[in-house]
């Protein structure tokens, strides 16, 4: 390794500019000269490294005279690791140049055909100059090995970065786990990729995603018990599996939750060690993120579970008062999805849709259930419910972001509507949403004080009030959903599970 | 039946080059757009349009989430071989 280093520094100096700077100072002083870089394993000088001097070309048979008094200088200068003056031909003088640094002989500069004899000094001050190059070529070597070996590291470690960025982007569990297997094989160059996932009773490992590069067509996800097959024994050992074609993890986090496992390389290649390293080190980076995606459905789980026994305790006092059929939620989540609303907001649109109404526990109930025209204090309790809604619900924190929707869902577009007179984009989007849905709903459900309304009519008193009542871009989506049959298909299921 | 895919387009463009021999030569790497601008020398901006027109030339794979996208190199044994053919032409 050493040697192939010194060979390495070698094969530099002899390219280097500055030593052809340097010879070119030189010949400027004594004309022209013949300069031969000769590495350490050369020491013993052979007449090939003097093929450049026209005396040895020229020399027919034998040795040229001068190649034992410059084998001598040569021994001289290694040993004394300072310059030899020697003569080489008649009235032509060679300087022997060694290439020390410490104990370590790198090699020599020989400079042969000099018409006039060089001063030792001249030979000192070439020597120190050959020296400070060797120093900046070795400098530059050590970079550019430095360089050679950090950078591959530090393009894993920026994969590793950014692997940790998509996959901790995400809290819903069913878009993270094929995203992880995506990358997995992405990062492995494997053809095939799945994720499993321990069941409750942690008896069975479940396929929650599959990817297979060879195939367009989704994969049919598999079930196994513990301690069966491949990734059962990995689940039941916590022992990573490697073999050339298969590679397969556990997913840790206090304990096994699953199993990460890629198979088929491209091109044939097999895993290797450093392949489980790495794919050992994706999936700590899942288990954090499917953990945290859980924590999150189990936090979802428990508002919506609170919001729905608020809802249903008011829904013992007045059925239909407070709360809204499921159909409604769904028409809502549906448009708010036509319209492409992110996560964050759509999650607070579905507690909003949960319980819009709350508010109306401070309405008198024979005012709710009047069957005939309200009085103006009657109606103005009426209005005031969206404001009480939203200050029952604005102690509970992670309620908060659907104050605003609650607070504006019986404004109207046109700015008649109430509590604050909102018109157009000033009302929120979740409320312009609900306010389409609430309508709807209204229309096609019977209620004691009234009868329902057609499919058809409910939809065209919709489509009437667009502009005016409703935002033309929230009945647009509305619409399009009932075009697809979308909304017929909520209202199905609605019929069928109250059966 | 899938389309044929003309990395010619791209033998003009410097930047187009660079980024395939940066996921040529780091099959294994998944990187966001500022990344791949650090290991090619390329400005961000001309990085980011490049990685897009290459994402929808199905070279690289594009996994889009709201912070960032994580750009990886194709799978596809031909279009590998493609990109090895471009870079050796190209003798960047």
């Amino acid at each position: 390794m050493q040697k192939e280093y010194q060979k390495e520094i070698f094969k530099k100096l002899t390219e280097n500019p500055s030593l052809q700077s340097e010879r070119q100072t030189f010949e400027k002083l004594f004309g022209k000269t013949v300069w031969n870089i000769i590495p350490s394993e050369k020491c013993d000088l052979k007449i090939k490294d003097l093929s450049e001097c026209e005396h040895v070309l020229k020399q027919k048979a034998g040795k040229p005279p001068c190649i034992g008094d410059l084998k001598n200088a040569v021994s001289s200068a290694r040993k004394t690791k300072s310059p030899k003056i020697v003569q080489c031909q008649k009235g032509l003088w060679a300087i022997v140049i060694p290439l020390v640094q410490g104990d370590t002989f790198y090699g020599y500069i020989l400079i042969c055909h000099i018409k006039k004899k060089p001063e030792q000094e001249t030979a000192f001050v070439l020597q120190s100059f050959a020296l400070a190059i060797l120093r900046e070529v070795q400098k530059e070597l050590e970079l550019s090995k430095l360089y050679e070996s950090i950078r591959p590291r530090a393009i894993a470690l920026s994969t590793v970065h950014t692997v940790h960025r998509l996959i901790s982007s995400t809290l819903d569990i069913d878009e993270l786990l094929p995203r992880v297997a995506r990358l997995s094989l992405q990062v492995m160059r494997a053809q095939r990729a799945s994720i499993y996932l321990l069941d409750e009773k942690k008896e069975n490992l479940i396929q929650k995603a599959a990817i297979d590069t060879r195939t367009e067509k989704p994969l049919k996800l598999s079930k196994m018990r513990i301690g069966k097959g491949v990734e059962g024994k990995v689940a039941k050992d916590g022992n990573a599996v490697l073999t050339n074609k298969f590679l397969s993890v556990p997913l840790v986090h206090e304990e096994i939750i699953g199993v990460i496992t890629v198979a088929d390389k491209i091109e044939n290649k097999p895993f290797t060690s450093l392949d489980k390293e790495i794919l050992s080190t994706l999936a700590e980076q899942a288990v954090i993120a499917i953990h945290n995606a859980k924590l999150y459905e189990e936090q979802e789980k428990v508002t919506i579970g609170s919001i729905k026994s608020l809802a249903a305790l008011l829904d013992t006092k007045s059925p239909y008062t407070y709360t809204h059929s499921q159909a409604f939620v769904r028409i809502v989540l549906a448009i708010a999805q036509e319209l492409h609303m992110n996560d964050e907001d759509l999650r607070a649109l579905h507690h909003a849709a949960l319980l819009p109404d709350a508010g109306k526990i401070s309405v008198p109930e024979e005012i709710l259930g009047k069957p005939s025209k309200l009085t103006t204090e009657e109606y103005r309790l009426i209005k005031e419910h969206p404001l009480k809604g939203a200050q029952i619900l604005k102690h509970i924190d992670v309620l908060k972001p659907t104050i605003p929707i609650i607070l504006h869902h019986h404004e109207r577009f046109d700015g008649k509507g109430y509590p604050g007179g909102l018109k157009a984009d000033q009302i929120p989007l979740g409320s312009r949403i609900m306010a389409v849905a609430d309508a709807f709903e209204a229309m096609i459900y019977k209620r004691p004080y009234r009868k329902a309304m057609s499919f058809q009519s409910a939809v065209n008193e919709i489509k009437k009030y667009s502009g005016t009542q409703f935002d033309p871009e929230i009945v647009n989506a509305f619409l399009k959903l009932v075009d697809s049959g979308k909304i017929k298909d909520i209202l199905k299921q609605e019929s069928e599970s109250e059966r | 039946m899938k389309d044929k895919i003309d990395l010619n387009k791209f033998k003009k463009s410097k930047t187009h080059l660079l980024i395939l021999k940066f996921f040529h030569e780091n099959q294994q790497s998944v990187d966001t757009p500022r990344g791949v601008a650090t290991w090619t020398g390329i400005d961000i901006k001309e990085v980011r349009k490049a990685l897009d027109e290459l994402a929808r030339c199905k070279v690289l794979i594009a996994i889009e989430v709201p912070s960032t996208t994580g750009y990886s190199y194709t799978h596809d044994a031909g279009l590998i071989k493609k990109v090895a053919a471009l870079l050796k032409k190209s003798k960047i």
